[in-house]
Protein backbone atom coordinates (compact mmCIF):
# COMPACT_ATOMS: atom_id res chain seq x y z
CA UNK A 1 0.00 0.00 0.00
CA UNK A 2 1.58 3.51 -1.08
CA UNK A 3 2.06 6.38 1.98
CA UNK A 4 -0.72 8.10 0.47
CA UNK A 5 -3.26 4.94 0.30
CA UNK A 6 -2.24 4.52 3.89
CA UNK A 7 -2.86 8.43 4.89
CA UNK A 8 -6.39 8.43 2.92
CA UNK A 9 -7.17 5.20 5.07
CA UNK A 10 -5.99 7.02 8.31
CA UNK A 11 -8.29 10.04 7.53
CA UNK A 12 -11.27 8.02 6.51
CA UNK A 13 -11.21 5.80 9.47
CA UNK A 14 -10.37 8.81 11.83
CA UNK A 15 -13.45 10.73 10.49
CA UNK A 16 -15.92 7.76 10.96
CA UNK A 17 -14.24 6.76 14.62
CA UNK A 18 -14.89 11.03 14.94
CA UNK A 19 -18.24 10.42 13.45
CA UNK A 20 -18.79 7.41 15.81
CA UNK A 21 -17.65 9.47 18.94
CA UNK A 22 -20.03 12.40 18.17
CA UNK A 23 -23.15 9.77 17.35
CA UNK A 24 -22.75 8.39 20.87
CA UNK A 25 -22.69 11.86 22.67
CA UNK A 26 -25.39 12.68 20.83
CA UNK A 27 -27.34 9.63 21.83
CA UNK A 28 -26.42 9.51 25.39
CA UNK A 29 -27.43 13.02 25.49
CA UNK A 30 -31.09 11.99 24.80
CA UNK A 31 -30.82 8.69 26.64
CA UNK A 32 -30.15 10.54 29.51
CA UNK A 33 -32.44 13.10 29.00
CA UNK A 34 -35.56 10.43 28.84
CA UNK A 35 -34.17 8.68 32.19
CA UNK A 36 -34.42 12.79 33.75
CA UNK A 37 -37.92 12.55 32.32
CA UNK A 38 -38.79 9.35 33.60
CA UNK A 39 -37.42 10.07 37.14
CA UNK A 40 -39.41 13.40 37.24
CA UNK A 41 -42.38 11.31 36.04
CA UNK A 42 -42.00 8.94 38.89
CA UNK A 43 -41.18 11.75 41.36
CA UNK A 44 -44.43 13.66 40.31
CA UNK A 45 -46.46 10.79 41.10
CA UNK A 46 -45.22 9.99 44.65
CA UNK A 47 -45.68 14.11 44.97
CA UNK A 48 -49.15 13.46 43.89
CA UNK A 49 -49.83 10.36 46.01
CA UNK A 50 -48.46 11.69 48.88
CA UNK A 51 -50.57 14.92 48.52
CA UNK A 52 -53.55 12.83 47.61
CA UNK A 53 -53.16 11.03 51.09
CA UNK A 54 -51.96 14.43 53.30
CA UNK A 55 -55.31 15.89 52.07
CA UNK A 56 -57.64 12.48 52.69
CA UNK A 57 -55.68 12.29 55.98
CA UNK A 58 -56.76 16.11 56.97
CA UNK A 59 -59.89 15.56 55.88
CA UNK A 60 -60.48 12.81 57.87
CA UNK A 61 -59.19 14.66 60.97
CA UNK A 62 -61.49 17.19 60.07
CA UNK A 63 -64.51 14.84 60.18
CA UNK A 64 -63.47 12.99 63.41
CA UNK A 65 -63.01 16.59 65.01
CA UNK A 66 -66.29 17.72 63.56
CA UNK A 67 -68.06 14.42 65.32
CA UNK A 68 -66.79 15.21 68.24
CA UNK A 69 -68.00 18.62 68.31
CA UNK A 70 -71.31 17.03 66.92
CA UNK A 71 -71.31 14.99 69.85
CA UNK A 72 -70.40 17.91 72.44
CA UNK A 73 -73.15 19.84 70.65
CA UNK A 74 -75.75 17.27 70.89
CA UNK A 75 -75.13 16.53 74.28
CA UNK A 76 -74.18 20.42 75.95
CA UNK A 77 -76.36 22.64 73.93
CA UNK A 78 -78.90 20.56 71.70
CA UNK A 79 -79.96 17.36 74.68
CA UNK A 80 -79.84 20.74 77.17
CA UNK A 81 -82.66 22.79 74.72
CA UNK A 82 -84.75 19.43 74.70
CA UNK A 83 -84.96 19.28 78.16
CA UNK A 84 -85.84 22.88 78.99
CA UNK A 85 -88.51 22.40 76.08
CA UNK A 86 -90.21 19.51 77.06
CA UNK A 87 -90.60 20.98 80.25
CA UNK A 88 -91.81 24.01 79.13
CA UNK A 89 -94.52 21.95 76.82
CA UNK A 90 -95.49 19.95 80.25
CA UNK A 91 -96.17 23.19 82.01
CA UNK A 92 -100.00 23.97 81.75
CA UNK A 93 -98.93 27.80 81.80
CA UNK A 94 -99.45 29.33 77.92
CA UNK A 95 -95.93 31.51 78.38
CA UNK A 96 -94.21 28.27 79.23
CA UNK A 97 -95.45 26.53 76.25
CA UNK A 98 -94.78 29.67 73.62
CA UNK A 99 -91.21 29.48 75.79
CA UNK A 100 -91.15 25.89 74.79
CA UNK A 101 -92.27 26.37 71.24
CA UNK A 102 -89.46 28.94 71.00
CA UNK A 103 -86.60 26.18 71.97
CA UNK A 104 -87.95 23.86 69.72
CA UNK A 105 -87.45 26.48 66.65
CA UNK A 106 -84.04 27.07 68.42
CA UNK A 107 -83.38 23.54 68.58
CA UNK A 108 -84.15 23.33 64.84
CA UNK A 109 -81.52 26.94 63.82
CA UNK A 110 -79.00 24.78 65.86
CA UNK A 111 -79.61 21.50 64.32
CA UNK A 112 -79.45 22.62 61.28
CA UNK A 113 -76.78 25.31 61.71
CA UNK A 114 -74.95 21.64 63.21
CA UNK A 115 -75.91 19.48 60.06
CA UNK A 116 -74.02 21.85 57.83
CA UNK A 117 -70.51 21.33 59.49
CA UNK A 118 -70.95 17.69 59.10
CA UNK A 119 -69.51 17.57 55.68
CA UNK A 120 -66.90 19.64 54.57
CA UNK A 121 -68.70 22.04 52.39
CA UNK A 122 -68.08 24.79 55.01
CA UNK A 123 -64.08 24.62 53.57
CA UNK A 124 -65.98 26.45 50.51
CA UNK A 125 -67.55 28.86 51.91
CA UNK A 126 -65.68 30.09 54.56
CA UNK A 127 -62.47 32.39 53.81
CA UNK A 128 -59.36 31.84 55.69
CA UNK A 129 -59.14 35.21 57.38
CA UNK A 130 -62.95 34.38 58.48
CA UNK A 131 -62.18 30.77 60.14
CA UNK A 132 -58.57 32.06 61.37
CA UNK A 133 -60.83 35.00 63.49
CA UNK A 134 -63.70 32.11 64.17
CA UNK A 135 -60.43 30.22 65.88
CA UNK A 136 -59.20 33.40 68.18
CA UNK A 137 -62.75 34.45 69.06
CA UNK A 138 -63.08 30.86 70.08
CA UNK A 139 -60.21 31.03 72.39
CA UNK A 140 -60.79 34.55 73.49
CA UNK A 141 -64.70 33.94 74.38
CA UNK A 142 -63.18 31.03 77.29
CA UNK A 143 -60.96 33.88 78.64
CA UNK A 144 -57.64 31.65 78.40
CA UNK A 145 -55.72 34.98 77.11
CA UNK A 146 -56.27 37.56 74.67
CA UNK A 147 -55.60 37.15 70.74
CA UNK A 148 -54.95 39.88 68.19
CA UNK A 149 -55.43 39.43 64.40
CA UNK A 150 -53.91 41.10 61.57
CA UNK A 151 -54.58 40.53 57.65
CA UNK A 152 -54.18 42.12 54.33
CA UNK A 153 -56.57 39.28 52.72
CA UNK A 154 -53.85 37.63 50.66
CA UNK A 155 -54.71 34.09 51.69
CA UNK A 156 -58.39 34.34 50.73
CA UNK A 157 -58.41 33.15 47.44
CA UNK A 158 -56.51 29.75 48.23
CA UNK A 159 -57.94 26.50 46.94
CA UNK A 160 -60.11 24.12 48.52
CA UNK A 161 -57.36 21.78 48.99
CA UNK A 162 -54.95 24.26 50.31
CA UNK A 163 -57.22 26.05 52.46
CA UNK A 164 -57.69 22.93 54.40
CA UNK A 165 -53.85 22.28 54.77
CA UNK A 166 -53.33 25.65 56.08
CA UNK A 167 -56.51 25.07 58.51
CA UNK A 168 -55.45 22.10 60.03
CA UNK A 169 -51.63 23.46 60.00
CA UNK A 170 -53.33 26.90 61.87
CA UNK A 171 -55.39 24.87 64.06
CA UNK A 172 -52.69 22.62 65.41
CA UNK A 173 -50.55 25.48 66.04
CA UNK A 174 -53.04 26.94 67.98
CA UNK A 175 -53.81 23.66 70.02
CA UNK A 176 -49.91 23.64 70.79
CA UNK A 177 -49.92 27.37 71.77
CA UNK A 178 -52.85 26.57 74.20
CA UNK A 179 -51.61 23.03 75.25
CA UNK A 180 -48.14 23.97 76.15
CA UNK A 181 -47.83 27.18 75.98
CA UNK A 182 -50.16 28.91 78.57
CA UNK A 183 -49.76 32.56 76.36
CA UNK A 184 -51.34 35.33 78.12
CA UNK A 185 -51.65 36.25 74.51
CA UNK A 186 -51.70 34.80 70.46
CA UNK A 187 -51.10 36.88 67.89
CA UNK A 188 -51.86 35.70 64.06
CA UNK A 189 -50.84 38.22 61.33
CA UNK A 190 -51.05 37.51 57.64
CA UNK A 191 -49.04 39.78 55.14
CA UNK A 192 -47.72 39.30 51.16
CA UNK A 193 -44.21 40.03 50.30
CA UNK A 194 -43.56 39.77 46.43
CA UNK A 195 -45.50 36.29 45.39
CA UNK A 196 -45.28 34.68 49.10
CA UNK A 197 -48.05 34.90 51.49
CA UNK A 198 -46.27 35.05 55.03
CA UNK A 199 -48.83 33.48 58.10
CA UNK A 200 -47.13 34.38 61.51
CA UNK A 201 -48.46 32.82 64.68
CA UNK A 202 -46.71 34.78 67.84
CA UNK A 203 -47.32 33.60 71.24
CA UNK A 204 -45.91 35.17 74.26
CA UNK A 205 -45.70 31.76 76.40
CA UNK A 206 -43.19 29.39 77.85
CA UNK A 207 -41.67 29.06 74.68
CA UNK A 208 -38.94 26.10 74.70
CA UNK A 209 -35.18 25.14 73.57
CA UNK A 210 -35.81 24.25 70.24
CA UNK A 211 -32.04 22.64 69.93
CA UNK A 212 -33.73 19.88 71.99
CA UNK A 213 -35.15 16.76 70.00
CA UNK A 214 -38.45 16.68 70.45
CA UNK A 215 -40.52 13.26 71.25
CA UNK A 216 -43.40 13.80 69.34
CA UNK A 217 -43.34 13.92 65.23
CA UNK A 218 -45.77 17.02 65.44
CA UNK A 219 -43.52 19.60 63.90
CA UNK A 220 -42.36 16.81 61.51
CA UNK A 221 -46.12 16.18 60.25
CA UNK A 222 -47.11 19.90 60.00
CA UNK A 223 -43.86 20.57 57.70
CA UNK A 224 -44.61 17.68 55.66
CA UNK A 225 -48.14 19.16 55.15
CA UNK A 226 -47.02 22.09 54.28
CA UNK A 227 -44.40 20.65 51.90
CA UNK A 228 -47.34 19.03 50.26
CA UNK A 229 -48.77 22.72 49.27
CA UNK A 230 -45.63 24.11 48.42
CA UNK A 231 -44.92 26.03 51.61
CA UNK A 232 -42.88 25.77 54.44
CA UNK A 233 -43.19 26.70 58.35
CA UNK A 234 -40.31 28.26 60.46
CA UNK A 235 -40.28 27.52 63.86
CA UNK A 236 -38.04 30.05 66.40
CA UNK A 237 -38.86 30.07 70.21
CA UNK A 238 -36.60 30.63 73.36
CA UNK A 239 -37.52 29.99 76.83
CA UNK A 240 -39.90 32.02 78.67
CA UNK A 241 -39.82 34.34 76.06
CA UNK A 242 -42.59 32.98 73.83
CA UNK A 243 -42.80 30.84 70.11
CA UNK A 244 -42.68 32.34 66.80
CA UNK A 245 -43.84 30.40 64.11
CA UNK A 246 -43.96 31.49 59.92
CA UNK A 247 -45.81 29.59 57.67
CA UNK A 248 -44.79 30.91 53.93
CA UNK A 249 -47.20 29.78 50.58
CA UNK A 250 -45.93 30.82 47.29
CA UNK A 251 -47.95 31.32 44.54
CA UNK B 1 -12.68 34.65 -25.46
CA UNK B 2 -15.10 33.58 -22.55
CA UNK B 3 -16.36 36.10 -20.43
CA UNK B 4 -16.33 36.07 -16.97
CA UNK B 5 -19.65 34.59 -16.26
CA UNK B 6 -19.70 32.03 -18.49
CA UNK B 7 -16.40 30.55 -17.34
CA UNK B 8 -18.15 30.61 -13.47
CA UNK B 9 -20.83 28.79 -15.05
CA UNK B 10 -18.92 26.49 -16.33
CA UNK B 11 -17.03 25.73 -13.81
CA UNK B 12 -19.93 25.63 -11.09
CA UNK B 13 -19.91 22.11 -8.91
CA UNK B 14 -23.52 21.24 -7.62
CA UNK B 15 -22.35 22.36 -3.97
CA UNK B 16 -22.94 25.81 -4.95
CA UNK B 17 -25.84 24.90 -6.64
CA UNK B 18 -27.52 23.19 -3.80
CA UNK B 19 -26.37 25.72 -1.57
CA UNK B 20 -28.25 28.43 -4.32
CA UNK B 21 -31.05 26.39 -4.30
CA UNK B 22 -31.85 25.60 -0.60
CA UNK B 23 -31.08 29.48 -0.04
CA UNK B 24 -33.98 30.35 -2.60
CA UNK B 25 -36.03 27.81 -0.99
CA UNK B 26 -35.91 28.96 2.31
CA UNK B 27 -36.38 33.13 1.72
CA UNK B 28 -39.39 31.58 -0.35
CA UNK B 29 -40.19 30.33 2.70
CA UNK B 30 -39.94 32.61 4.74
CA UNK B 31 -42.11 35.14 3.01
CA UNK B 32 -45.05 32.47 2.93
CA UNK B 33 -44.82 33.22 7.26
CA UNK B 34 -46.72 35.50 9.13
CA UNK B 35 -45.16 38.56 10.41
CA UNK B 36 -44.48 37.44 14.13
CA UNK B 37 -43.47 33.75 13.07
CA UNK B 38 -40.63 36.13 10.71
CA UNK B 39 -39.57 38.15 14.10
CA UNK B 40 -38.71 34.82 15.60
CA UNK B 41 -34.94 34.98 16.09
CA UNK B 42 -34.05 31.37 15.07
CA UNK B 43 -35.99 31.55 11.72
CA UNK B 44 -34.55 34.91 10.59
CA UNK B 45 -31.22 33.57 12.35
CA UNK B 46 -31.44 30.41 10.06
CA UNK B 47 -31.89 32.05 6.97
CA UNK B 48 -29.07 34.31 7.31
CA UNK B 49 -26.71 31.49 7.78
CA UNK B 50 -28.32 29.42 4.42
CA UNK B 51 -28.26 32.75 2.52
CA UNK B 52 -24.63 34.14 3.38
CA UNK B 53 -23.53 30.49 2.63
CA UNK B 54 -25.10 30.57 -0.75
CA UNK B 55 -24.06 33.48 -1.27
CA UNK B 56 -19.88 32.94 -0.29
CA UNK B 57 -20.06 29.60 -1.64
CA UNK B 58 -21.04 31.34 -5.05
CA UNK B 59 -18.73 34.14 -4.60
CA UNK B 60 -15.58 31.66 -4.01
CA UNK B 61 -16.26 29.48 -7.00
CA UNK B 62 -16.75 33.05 -9.03
CA UNK B 63 -13.16 34.05 -8.21
CA UNK B 64 -11.87 30.56 -8.21
CA UNK B 65 -13.06 30.28 -11.44
CA UNK B 66 -11.24 33.32 -12.59
CA UNK B 67 -7.82 32.30 -11.29
CA UNK B 68 -8.16 34.48 -8.51
CA UNK B 69 -7.27 33.79 -4.79
CA UNK B 70 -10.66 33.25 -2.65
CA UNK B 71 -9.53 32.40 0.78
CA UNK B 72 -10.62 35.93 1.92
CA UNK B 73 -13.93 34.58 0.85
CA UNK B 74 -13.90 31.94 3.47
CA UNK B 75 -11.38 33.94 6.25
CA UNK B 76 -13.91 37.01 6.38
CA UNK B 77 -17.55 34.62 5.67
CA UNK B 78 -17.01 31.20 6.46
CA UNK B 79 -14.46 32.27 9.05
CA UNK B 80 -16.19 35.32 10.97
CA UNK B 81 -19.44 36.33 9.64
CA UNK B 82 -21.37 32.51 9.55
CA UNK B 83 -19.45 31.77 13.14
CA UNK B 84 -20.85 34.93 14.34
CA UNK B 85 -24.19 33.89 13.18
CA UNK B 86 -23.94 30.58 14.60
CA UNK B 87 -22.97 31.89 18.16
CA UNK B 88 -26.35 33.94 17.85
CA UNK B 89 -28.37 30.69 16.92
CA UNK B 90 -27.18 28.36 19.96
CA UNK B 91 -27.41 31.32 22.20
CA UNK B 92 -31.00 31.61 21.61
CA UNK B 93 -31.30 28.16 21.70
CA UNK B 94 -30.22 28.27 25.46
CA UNK B 95 -32.19 28.65 28.63
CA UNK B 96 -30.16 30.25 31.11
CA UNK B 97 -28.95 33.64 31.19
CA UNK B 98 -25.87 33.22 32.27
CA UNK B 99 -25.02 30.91 29.97
CA UNK B 100 -26.16 32.90 27.17
CA UNK B 101 -23.71 35.48 28.48
CA UNK B 102 -21.18 32.72 28.28
CA UNK B 103 -22.12 32.35 24.44
CA UNK B 104 -21.36 36.09 24.49
CA UNK B 105 -18.35 36.25 25.86
CA UNK B 106 -17.25 33.43 23.55
CA UNK B 107 -18.08 35.44 20.92
CA UNK B 108 -15.95 38.33 22.18
CA UNK B 109 -13.30 36.39 23.00
CA UNK B 110 -13.18 35.08 19.53
CA UNK B 111 -13.36 38.59 17.72
CA UNK B 112 -11.07 39.77 19.86
CA UNK B 113 -8.64 36.96 19.47
CA UNK B 114 -8.94 37.31 15.29
CA UNK B 115 -8.68 41.16 15.71
CA UNK B 116 -5.33 40.65 17.56
CA UNK B 117 -4.27 37.71 15.15
CA UNK B 118 -5.05 39.90 12.23
CA UNK B 119 -3.25 43.25 13.55
CA UNK B 120 -0.26 41.68 14.89
CA UNK B 121 0.19 39.76 11.93
CA UNK B 122 0.10 36.07 12.97
CA UNK B 123 -2.69 35.32 10.36
CA UNK B 124 -3.78 37.14 7.15
CA UNK B 125 -7.08 37.66 5.62
CA UNK B 126 -6.05 35.91 2.25
CA UNK B 127 -4.14 33.01 4.25
CA UNK B 128 -5.75 29.25 4.75
CA UNK B 129 -7.37 30.19 7.48
CA UNK B 130 -6.36 27.77 10.45
CA UNK B 131 -5.55 29.35 13.59
CA UNK B 132 -9.15 31.22 13.09
CA UNK B 133 -10.94 28.19 12.38
CA UNK B 134 -9.45 26.51 15.21
CA UNK B 135 -10.53 29.11 17.65
CA UNK B 136 -14.47 29.38 16.21
CA UNK B 137 -14.79 26.18 16.15
CA UNK B 138 -13.18 25.33 19.72
CA UNK B 139 -15.85 28.15 21.10
CA UNK B 140 -18.69 26.84 18.89
CA UNK B 141 -18.28 23.23 19.94
CA UNK B 142 -18.04 24.44 23.55
CA UNK B 143 -21.65 26.35 23.16
CA UNK B 144 -23.05 23.44 22.02
CA UNK B 145 -21.69 21.39 24.91
CA UNK B 146 -23.47 24.40 26.95
CA UNK B 147 -26.58 23.87 25.37
CA UNK B 148 -26.88 19.79 25.81
CA UNK B 149 -25.77 20.52 29.47
CA UNK B 150 -28.74 22.09 29.70
CA UNK B 151 -30.53 19.73 27.72
CA UNK B 152 -29.80 17.15 30.79
CA UNK B 153 -29.66 19.40 33.45
CA UNK B 154 -32.48 22.14 33.14
CA UNK B 155 -36.35 21.01 34.33
CA UNK B 156 -37.25 23.36 31.54
CA UNK B 157 -36.16 20.55 28.79
CA UNK B 158 -38.01 17.96 31.09
CA UNK B 159 -41.43 18.36 29.28
CA UNK B 160 -40.08 18.69 25.85
CA UNK B 161 -39.24 15.41 23.69
CA UNK B 162 -35.43 16.60 22.04
CA UNK B 163 -36.15 14.30 19.07
CA UNK B 164 -39.40 16.50 17.61
CA UNK B 165 -37.41 20.04 18.69
CA UNK B 166 -35.50 21.95 15.94
CA UNK B 167 -32.71 23.36 18.85
CA UNK B 168 -31.59 19.98 19.51
CA UNK B 169 -31.79 19.04 15.61
CA UNK B 170 -29.71 22.51 14.71
CA UNK B 171 -27.31 22.21 17.52
CA UNK B 172 -26.59 18.44 16.77
CA UNK B 173 -26.06 19.51 13.35
CA UNK B 174 -23.78 22.51 14.15
CA UNK B 175 -21.96 20.21 16.41
CA UNK B 176 -21.23 17.34 13.36
CA UNK B 177 -20.88 19.78 10.84
CA UNK B 178 -18.30 21.62 13.28
CA UNK B 179 -16.53 18.58 14.15
CA UNK B 180 -15.75 16.98 11.11
CA UNK B 181 -14.84 19.96 9.46
CA UNK B 182 -12.61 20.57 12.58
CA UNK B 183 -9.10 18.56 11.25
CA UNK B 184 -9.76 19.47 7.76
CA UNK B 185 -9.91 23.14 8.05
CA UNK B 186 -6.89 23.27 10.15
CA UNK B 187 -4.80 20.87 7.74
CA UNK B 188 -6.37 22.44 5.10
CA UNK B 189 -2.93 24.31 3.72
CA UNK B 190 -0.73 20.97 4.84
CA UNK B 191 -3.37 19.06 2.82
CA UNK B 192 -3.40 21.44 -0.37
CA UNK B 193 0.46 21.67 -0.42
CA UNK B 194 1.56 18.23 0.37
CA UNK B 195 -1.76 16.37 -0.60
CA UNK B 196 -3.92 18.03 -3.00
CA UNK B 197 -6.06 14.92 -4.07
CA UNK B 198 -6.48 13.81 -0.15
CA UNK B 199 -7.23 17.44 -0.12
CA UNK B 200 -10.09 17.49 -2.52
CA UNK B 201 -11.40 14.32 -0.95
CA UNK B 202 -11.23 15.54 2.73
CA UNK B 203 -13.17 18.72 1.52
CA UNK B 204 -16.50 16.70 0.25
CA UNK B 205 -17.28 16.20 3.99
CA UNK B 206 -17.42 19.58 5.33
CA UNK B 207 -19.26 20.14 2.07
CA UNK B 208 -21.72 17.17 2.66
CA UNK B 209 -22.15 18.51 6.11
CA UNK B 210 -23.02 21.97 5.41
CA UNK B 211 -25.86 21.49 2.88
CA UNK B 212 -27.48 18.70 5.64
CA UNK B 213 -26.63 21.56 8.21
CA UNK B 214 -28.66 24.49 5.71
CA UNK B 215 -31.55 21.67 4.84
CA UNK B 216 -32.31 21.64 8.71
CA UNK B 217 -32.28 25.05 9.25
CA UNK B 218 -34.21 25.57 5.70
CA UNK B 219 -36.72 22.96 7.32
CA UNK B 220 -37.11 25.12 10.39
CA UNK B 221 -38.42 27.67 8.18
CA UNK B 222 -40.70 25.10 5.90
CA UNK B 223 -41.69 23.59 9.36
CA UNK B 224 -44.00 27.01 10.05
CA UNK B 225 -45.67 26.42 6.77
CA UNK B 226 -46.44 23.25 7.15
CA UNK B 227 -47.93 23.68 10.43
CA UNK B 228 -50.03 26.59 9.45
CA UNK B 229 -50.95 24.49 6.76
CA UNK B 230 -51.51 20.81 7.48
CA UNK B 231 -51.62 21.29 11.31
CA UNK B 232 -48.91 19.15 11.78
CA UNK B 233 -45.84 19.96 13.70
CA UNK B 234 -42.72 17.84 12.91
CA UNK B 235 -40.21 19.97 14.70
CA UNK B 236 -41.27 22.47 17.02
CA UNK B 237 -39.50 25.70 16.42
Amino acid sequence: MSEQQNQFLLILFGGIFFAFLMSVFVVAMVVIHRQRQVQNRQKIDKLKAEYEKTILNIENEIQQETLANVGRELHDNIGQLLSLAKLNLNSNRLEKQSEGKESINQIIREVRALSKTLNLDWVDEINLDDFVKQQLQRIESTGYCTTVFDSDQSLNILSKDKKLVMIRVIQECLNNAIKHASPNQIQILISKVNMTSYINIIDDGRGFDTSLQSKGSGMANLKKRMETIGGTIILSSIPGKGTHITLSLSF
Amino acid sequence: MESKWQLFFRKLETYPILLFAIAILGILGFFLLSTDQKKNPRIYLSLSIIVLVAFYENLAGFFGSQGISNSWVYNLFNGHVSAVLFFFLIRNFLKEKYHKNVVLAFLVLFLLLSGMLHLLGFVHFNDGGEYISFINTVLILCSCGLYFFELITLDEFLEINPLQEFSFWACTAILFYFSSSFMIYISVTYLYTNHLDIYWMVTEIPKTMAILCNLLLCFSIFSFVIKDKYHLEIVHV
